[in-house]
């Protein structure tokens, strides 16, 4: 493992640099990052440059090159000048990565993000529209000309690598309560959830400037200042991932309808030694083309032609022994210009071949420019199987093909900081870990168990099947304490890293934590639609914690908000909840009761009205009131069922208007699962959304019957209380079912059944209760 | 490409930097002199004190109504500018002279104060530019008009300076009408045309001999800057900017720099017929926005000031004094308003903040 704090810059050639990391326990051991390198296939350069002169089809022309990761052999002999001839080399295995494409069009800075694969050389296919004849001439100039010289234009690699944080002790923290007041205050300027690279710029905003997050470091003796810059950009990088990721699940599945009100606040010490992924950036400019090689690379063409990227995306390797999970991908392109010769290979075993650029002849017989193609796919596996996929239509000119395709999953994790030592700390800890196989394959929970921290105790789940699989996996961690108690703390459910959500393809890693004292905080605010004349006049209200899997039914934390008069649009109620809890957000809940009283001398009370403790903040209006229906899922037939995932949400007004009883079937569908035009959809039609993840038990083991609860809003003027659910039960024969779609009323819970009958026509249930009759339940505790 | 987000509090901002006027009044008072330790009165002061029988009575009135000068909702705003080898911290005034009223009020009512502040009325081709910049105000609808600046001459004495709002009126053909200004100020054509780069304010000097341009912009990286600093005729120094952020926010700047809420400003010297040339290059960002809140852009100038060896004091004590703006039962208003990096030709790079402060007692010194 190499050492963070021995980093080393290497110049090498005319105007190379590079880093190297020294061994952590070899001396003479060191690692070199490698450096981009544009690719060359069959002598030549993997670089076109297209201008189209009569007909681009909304583009003046087209760039596409591929890149990779190389050592060169000159920044070896420049960095053993410096080490010391007797040196060894060791190699990183990388975790993740992106790659960068800067360049510039009339002086404006641009920049391309792709995601390499992570094996052979780490190659990266780039394709840029150029929509200007500016921007081909500027693209002409850049790479032509001044032979052997240096292009302004550069790629940079940042790769993720797991080792030990040395020389420095970082502390990260976020405070969940600045981002979520920050959101909501700027909601009406800033509303582009839902894509992690958006996410990740308006996190980055957020905790910039909500003042959320915070990183710290603290530098070991005799470390450099240049150090404390490197872990302190990680630091805040973690951050911003951490909560993007957190953003990012929950717009995509739906768990929130505010995404940041998802997110927990957390403050996390990372102590030297522990394991950590690392980035190495590093980039090189790309080169000038020589006249003769310019004649090759540079097309001139009258109308532009179909160019779509084809990418093997991801660890496509068995951990261990790096083994691959297939042998080829044979992929069939349909376009009507090229409708021979229009298959093509990519090979699973050759990170030099796990790319392929596919052009066309524009089509243009609608008289215009048709960018809408078919492909479909067929994956070779090692023992002869294989899998044809259905076609795919799509104008997407960059094509990924995911390790969930081949029915791959590999999650790891890792202890970060988990006190495996004296008698207070945690003995081992249990990890339950479940994902829906494809269909046919048996569906089970399994447990392994950890015993340390680190990168050597690590514990793995993999599976890898001949059949497409679903991006979503849930886990339940259970901290076996060293005085025989148990701490359960399990997560709302998790997506795996397919590409658009973060850089890792299918090879997932979790970071486990002490299991205790997580800072956890309630927010009370309140709203004053203008729109309406009655206001609100006082609230006095009080709030417990309720963690059932930890604490069973004794309440973990209490506060109250006495005669607290809400001022102006906005207000937040003093002083605002701050307590220890364990993150156990999947099934701990808030139980919340007391009065509201409006202007117009009205009141509504609020009598055990419970919600999950996923969303850490209630908000009170002049327009709604909040009930709370329990979930009972005491029938579930868990001999027979391995998970339940139960989505539950409201209509927005408008929505209710538009669909009327006819709702779109999307809605009964993870979002993952939509196109993006459907999730655009969904976003706007549902609210107060969250899904609720249910997960059996290993064998041996008795599950859990926690309550679950669904904090609603009702508009006052509304005479009726209405939501929607679904549920899709996971069988351990690895079949599904899901609920009849059916109307619901007079019913005060939800109550899954024992197990859907099948068939049936599924679909949403939607249910209808009497505000009055369901206050009265809530008053008898449920 | 996501919109700008406002700092602070639901009050807009202002396009605002500094420039150096030029016009001299009377000596400043020495309001250190038998009254308190000399050690205790600022730069900055010494500039309220001079300033104070110059400001509008009605700042001080309890019923003052919130400006839209700076996000706190104060009517005064203090600018410091540092640069290593520099003593002191130069520190300017920007002003509301009267908050709560319409722009062409407040536009009347800063040329007088600029007026006074000069002690002379404005040069024919400053007064010209007032009267061309007004009547677009007026065909658009302007938000608020105009500011008034004040600041301490280096011979002694207060000089102004006139910030006008840019209006953004167009003509038939959707071309602003202040393109041909632009284009004749810069002397070259637009660039950048991604990043939605429009003018927002001009500030002049009473003599017509110094302009200064202030832009608002979608988020830029380093090297844009250096395409912008090409267009005006200026050395390229992106590279200065982003150093500087790196040392201010203590993180690498790979893409664009770290901020949503940005700009710039491009100071213009009037030479013989008509003829501009550009003087000095202004990033600027909102401070919360590149920063945080207040305690943490505070936290980041006062260590980068105690590294480099820059007088703070001043603005240590200014930090202190606009605790006070906080009304009771009100949230926290956000106190620092812009962050710049100053890059004057041939001059080491400088750093700029601004920070809303209490208005001072007329003819009082303050406190």
């Amino acid at each position: 493992m190499f050492d963070v704090s021995s980093v080393r810059e290497i110049e090498y050639g005319a105007s190379g640099v590079t880093y190297v990391y020294q061994d952590h326990d070899d001396p003479k051991l060191w690692y070199m990052v490698p450096v981009p390198r544009l690719r060359t296939l069959d002598g030549a350069p993997a670089f076109g440059l297209t201008e189209y002169t009569s007909n681009g089809g909304g583009i003046a022309g087209l760039c596409t090159f591929e890149m990779e990761l190389v050592q060169p052999l000159e920044a070896r002999r420049a960095a053993e000048e410096i080490l010391g001839p007797d040196i060894s080399w060791g190699g990183f295995v990388w975790v993740g990565g992106t790659a960068f494409f800067y360049y510039d069009i009339a002086g404006e800075t641009q920049v391309l993000a792709i995601e390499p694969t992570l094996y052979g050389t780490n190659v990266a296919a780039f394709q840029i529209e150029l929509p200007t004849a500016e921007a081909v001439n500027t693209f002409k100039n850049a790479f032509s000309g001044d032979e052997g010289g240096a292009s302004p234009f550069r790629v940079e690699y940042e790769m993720q690598v797991l080792t030990k944080l040395l020389g420095a002790k970082a502390t990260v923290s976020y405070t969940a309560e600045a981002a979520i007041e920050y959101e909501k205050k700027y909601k009406t300027v800033r509303d582009t959830w839902g894509n992690q690279k958006q996410v990740l710029q308006e996190v980055k905003q957020v905790l910039r400037q909500s003042g959320a997050g915070e990183v710290k470091v603290e530098l070991g003796p005799g470390s450099s200042d240049e150090l404390a810059q490197r872990v302190r950009d990680w630091g805040w990088t973690t951050l911003e991932n951490q909560v993007a990721n957190t953003v990012a699940a929950a717009a995509i599945m739906a768990t929130g309808p505010f995404p940041v009100s998802a997110t927990t606040s957390f403050n996390q010490t990372y102590q030297e030694d522990t394991v950590i992924d690392w980035s190495t950036p590093v980039s090189s400019f790309m080169r000038r083309f020589t006249a003769d090689e310019w004649k090759k690379v540079f097309t001139k063409v009258d109308n532009r032609k179909l160019s779509v990227v084809f990418n093997l995306i991801g660890e496509l390797t068995r951990s261990g022994s790096d083994d691959p999970i297939a042998e080829t991908v044979t992929v069939t392109v349909t376009y009507p210009t090229r409708k021979t010769d229009n298959t093509f290979m990519l090979i699973v075993t050759d990170g030099d071949q796990s790319s392929k650029i596919y052009e066309a002849p524009g089509d243009f017989s609608g008289g215009s420019y048709n960018p809408e193609f078919t492909y479909s796919y067929v994956i070779h596996f090692k023992d002869g199987k294989s899998f044809q996929s259905d076609p795919i239509t799509t104008t997407d000119t960059l094509v990924n093909i995911t390790p969930n395709v081949f029915g791959t999953r590999q999650v790891t994790f890792i202890g970060q900081a988990i006190p495996f030592s004296g008698a207070t700390g945690v003995r081992q800890v249990n990890i339950d870990f479940f994902f829906a196989p494809p269909a046919g394959n048996p569906a089970i929970v399994q447990t392994k168990t950890m015993t340390g921290n680190g990168e050597t105790n690590a514990v793995r789940f993999e599976s890898f099947y001949n059949l497409p699989i679903g991006p979503n996996y849930s886990y339940r961690l259970r901290y076996q304490m060293a005085d025989n108690t148990e701490i359960v703390s399990e997560p709302p459910g998790a997506l795996s890293s397919a590409p658009d959500y973060t850089g890792s393809g299918n090879a997932d890693i979790v970071f486990v934590l002490d299991p205790k004292g997580l800072f956890t905080q309630f927010t009370l605010r309140a709203f004053n639609y203008t729109s309406e004349p009655t206001t609100l006049l006082l609230v006095d209200v009080n709030a417990q914690y309720f963690d059932p899997a930890n604490n069973g039914d004794h309440w973990v934390a209490e506060n109250s908000w006495s005669n607290w008069e809400p001022k102006g649009a906005l207000s937040f109620a003093e002083p605002r909840w701050n307590f220890q809890a364990i993150d156990n957000t999947n099934n701990a809940y808030f139980n919340i009761s007391g009065n509201i009283f409006y202007s117009d001398g009205q009141s509504f009370t609020l009598d055990s009205y419970r919600q999950s403790s996923e969303y850490k903040t209630l908000t009170i209006t002049n327009t709604i009131q909040n009930y709370s229906v329990k979930v009972d899922s005491s029938r579930i037939d868990w001999t027979q069922v391995a998970s339940v995932n139960l989505t539950m949400f409201q209509l927005t007004p408008k929505a209710r208007q538009t669909f009327g009883d006819s709702l779109p079937g999307f809605l009964s569908r993870p979002r993952h699962e939509m196109t993006r035009a459907e999730r655009v959809e969904a976003e706007a039609s549902q609210q107060n959304v969250i899904l609720f993840s249910l997960l059996g038990a290993p064998s041996g083991v008795v599950v859990e019957n926690l309550e679950r609860y669904y904090g609603i809003q009702r508009l006052r003027s509304e005479p009726t209380i209405e939501f929607y659910y679904t549920a899709v039960y996971v069988l351990k024969d690895g079949s599904t079912r899901e609920l009849e779609k059916q109307q619901v009323s007079g019913r005060l819970s939800v109550e899954l059944p024992p197990l859907p009958p099948a068939p049936v026509t599924a679909g949403l249930v939607h249910q209808v209760i009497d505000p009055d009759a369901l206050a009265a339940r809530m008053r008898q505790g449920g | 490409m996501p919109p700008p987000i406002p700092s602070g509090n639901a009050r807009r901002r202002r396009d605002l930097g500094a420039e150096p006027p030029v016009r001299l009044l009377a000596p400043l008072p020495d309001v250190g002199a038998g009254t308190v330790p000399a050690a205790t009165v600022s730069s900055l002061d010494r500039l309220l004190a001079a300033a104070a029988p110059l400001l509008p009575p009605g700042l001080t009135a309890q019923d003052c109504p919130p400006s839209d000068l700076t996000p706190a909702g104060a009517p005064l705003e203090a600018a410091f500018v540092w640069a290593d080898g520099e003593a002191g911290c130069d520190p300017r005034l920007s002003l509301d002279p009267a908050p709560g009223a319409r722009p062409d009020t407040r536009l009347a009512a800063a040329l007088s104060l600029c007026r006074t502040g000069a002690g002379t009325a404005l040069a024919p081709a400053a007064l010209r530019l007032v009267e061309r910049l007004s009547c677009w105000q007026r065909q658009a609808g302007a938000r608020y008009g105009a500011w008034a600046g004040l600041r301490e001459a280096p011979s002694g004495g207060l000089a102004a300076k006139l910030y006008l709002e840019l209006a953004q009126v167009t003509k038939a053909n959707g071309r602003p009408l202040w393109a041909a200004l632009e284009e004749r100020l810069a002397g070259a054509p637009p660039v950048l045309a991604g990043r939605n780069l429009r003018p927002t304010m001009l500030g002049v000097t009473p003599d017509g001999g110094l302009l200064e341009l202030y832009y608002r912009a979608d988020p830029l990286f380093p090297g844009d800057l250096d395409t912008l600093m090409a267009r005006f005729g200026l050395a390229p120094r992106g590279h200065e900017v982003r150093r500087l952020i790196e040392r201010l926010t203590g993180r690498s700047v790979r893409f664009e720099i770290p901020s949503s809420d940005i700009g710039f400003s491009v100071a213009f010297r009037m030479a013989a017929e008509g003829r501009t040339q550009a003087v000095a290059f202004t990033f600027y960002s909102n401070a919360a926005a590149l920063l945080g809140p207040d305690a943490r852009i505070a936290d980041a100038l006062l260590v980068e000031g105690a590294a480099r060896g820059w007088d703070m004091t001043a603005y240590e004590q200014a930090f202190a004094g606009s605790a006070a703006l906080r009304r009771a039962g009100e949230a926290p208003l956000q106190r620092h308003g812009l962050l710049g990096i100053v890059l004057a030709t041939d001059a080491p790079p400088r750093v700029t903040a601004t920070l809303a402060v209490p208005v001072p007692p007329a003819g009082g010194r303050h406190a």
